[in-house]
């Protein structure tokens, strides 16, 4: 008993950081439609770009963050504003073939720069456990994760009680409307690739201190998107609950029936899920009046 | 009276359908103007026209002396322009009040790049905002009760009257109105004529308003403006269009 629960809160820990993606992955879905295939590689690069300052440059742990953030944030809105923007009103396809290019395109970069071979950032979370009661945690991913908290925590109270997270919440509602009450719906757009910056980063640099950096961590987007079927592509509160519960199945399911089966069990959680329910446990379902 | 919105010869057609061709018409300042016609008329494409979701084929639309027919829809009703939607457009999963304070959006100074960032000064601006929707908006509709409630569930009448409420917290110069009162009982329909009225008396505000409610219509508008086909077929006030032939035949066909 006492060793389900602990691997229980690594597992949702591990999924605390699948959270904050799938936040950004959310917000660019329901605003604009575009499905983001960059989201693991921008997630990727923004670990780099603290690998590169922290350790390359030696320019502390606090620069590193402050670059990454601010770096990831700025390739976001370039992406957006060169790529997507002069795109709008062209079939959703085609934007999402886009953020595909831009993916390969980021990962081959960060090949040719750091290359292929794993780097580690240095340990700025603290590495002693942490106890709950007589439960054990590793103390970076404890650490990381009530990061993560934070982040998220901060993310839905702009979200939520924010003009700004008003007008996003308007534009995801209804383009049109929001339209006519004078928001400018492309700023919107960039709003929101510009916060996804500021969560990829966030989740990339947490991501990288906990497992190393190679030019594939963007694969884990995988799991993020099977966390984001799972919460149904358009709940923000439903994020939450899916990516900590893919975190603790992958967990479990490592932990008493081996890696192997680690790999594709939440899959078929989230295949059966859809199965039943096709918007996902946590979506909505959109009536168009015609 | 100034003028206050100058359409001339305004023609739209998707493909090869005409939706309007060749409307002229003026709206005077103060003023209530009614647009009316069979169903596909092109009513509300005339509304989408002038509010800028769809691009004329030709023609001009002029507001307060100015050309906006290039000006995007959001930089349109942030000069004053605001409208209400056929199938109610309010947005749901909000609050009535959050509704209402996305139609002063327009108004605002701090874009959301710095309200994002929450200084002080968009602080401010906000609760002045919610402070002016209070004492203005919802009292003049009546919506003090429901303020907090959420969209869905509410009576049709009482979204249409948030829908309004919406758009005068733009404190629009013009008030476009798609079919106030479809669907409405007797007492709400006189409610909702009532508060068009207060909103050109009190506000100030121009209205052009869609709708199939003649008795309505004739007893509010000051100018009547029929379409049939897409084609203006009769403008004038409501008595003189009551009477053309034109109309008569539009609405009841010829022997």
């Amino acid at each position: 008993m006492h060793q389900i629960l602990e691997f229980s809160i690594i597992g949702l820990a591990s999924g605390s950081v699948y959270v904050l993606a799938a936040l950004g992955f959310v917000i660019i879905f329901k605003s604009s439609s575009v499905f983001n295939f960059a989201l693991g590689e921008m997630m990727m690069i923004a670990a780099y770009l603290c690998f590169a300052t922290t350790v390359q440059m030696q320019l502390g742990w606090q620069a590193g963050v402050l670059v990454a953030v601010v770096g990831s944030v700025l390739i976001a809105l370039a992406v957006e504003r060169t790529m997507l923007q002069p795109l709008l009103g062209k079939p959703v396809i085609v934007l999402v073939m886009v953020t595909l290019g831009v993916g390969s395109i980021m990962r081959g970069l960060a090949g040719l720069v750091w290359g292929p071979d794993i780097v580690q950032l240095p340990d700025f979370l603290p590495r002693a456990p942490v106890f709950i009661g007589d439960v054990l945690i590793p103390g970076r991913l404890a650490w990381g994760s009530l990061v993560v908290g934070l982040i998220a925590g901060a993310f839905m109270a702009y979200y939520h009680f924010s003009r700004a997270g008003l007008a996003i919440r308007a534009t995801s509602s209804d383009q049109v409307t929001a339209e006519s009450m004078g928001i400018n719906i492309r700023q919107i757009f960039s709003l929101t690739w510009a916060i996804t910056g500021v969560l990829v980063a966030a989740s990339g640099i947490i991501l990288g201190a906990l497992n190393g950096i190679t030019p594939t961590l963007g694969l884990v987007a995988l799991n993020v998107l099977a966390v984001v079927m799972l919460s149904g592509l358009t709940s923000v509160g439903g994020v939450v609950v899916a990516g900590l519960f893919i975190g603790w199945v992958e967990t479990m399911v490592g932990a008493y029936l081996g890696a192997a089966w680690q790999n594709f069990v939440p899959y078929l959680v989230v295949l059966l899920v859809m199965t039943v329910k096709p918007t996902g446990l946590f979506g909505e379902r959109r009536i168009e009046r015609i | 009276m100034a003028q206050l919105l100058e359409v001339e010869s305004l023609s739209l057609s998707f493909g090869g359908i005409t939706a309007l061709s060749d409307v002229s018409t003026i709206v005077q300042e103060g003023s209530i103007t009614a647009v009316i016609g069979p169903n596909g008329a092109g009513k509300t494409s005339f509304f989408n026209v002038i509010s800028g979701f769809y691009r004329p084929t030709s023609g001009t639309v002029r507001f307060d002396g100015c050309d906006i027919l290039a000006l995007p829809a959001n930089a349109r009703s942030q000069r004053g322009i605001a409208r209400t939607f056929q199938n109610i457009a309010l947005f749901n999963g909000m609050t009535v009040l959050e509704n209402i304070k996305l139609g002063a959006h327009a108004q605002l100074r701090t874009n959301v790049f710095s309200a994002s960032l929450y200084l002080g000064w968009a602080r401010r601006e906000e609760e002045d905002l919610t402070r002016r929707i209070d004492d203005e908006v919802i009292s003049f509709l009546d919506l003090t009760a429901i303020r907090d409630r959420s969209i869905e569930g509410l009576p049709y009448g009482l979204q249409k009257r948030v829908e309004l409420a919406r758009a005068l917290a733009m404190r629009p110069r013009l008030l476009m109105v798609d079919e106030p009162f479809a669907g409405m009982n007797n007492s709400e329909k006189a409610a909702m004529a009532q508060y068009i009225r207060r909103s050109v008396r009190e506000w100030g505000a121009t209205v052009l308003l869609i709708d199939h409610d003649m008795e309505m219509i004739m007893g509010l508008s000051d100018q009547v403006v029929v379409l049939n086909f897409g084609r203006m077929i009769a403008t004038g006030n409501p008595d003189a269009v009551r009477k053309d032939p034109a109309v008569i035949d539009a609405y009841l066909g010829t022997e």
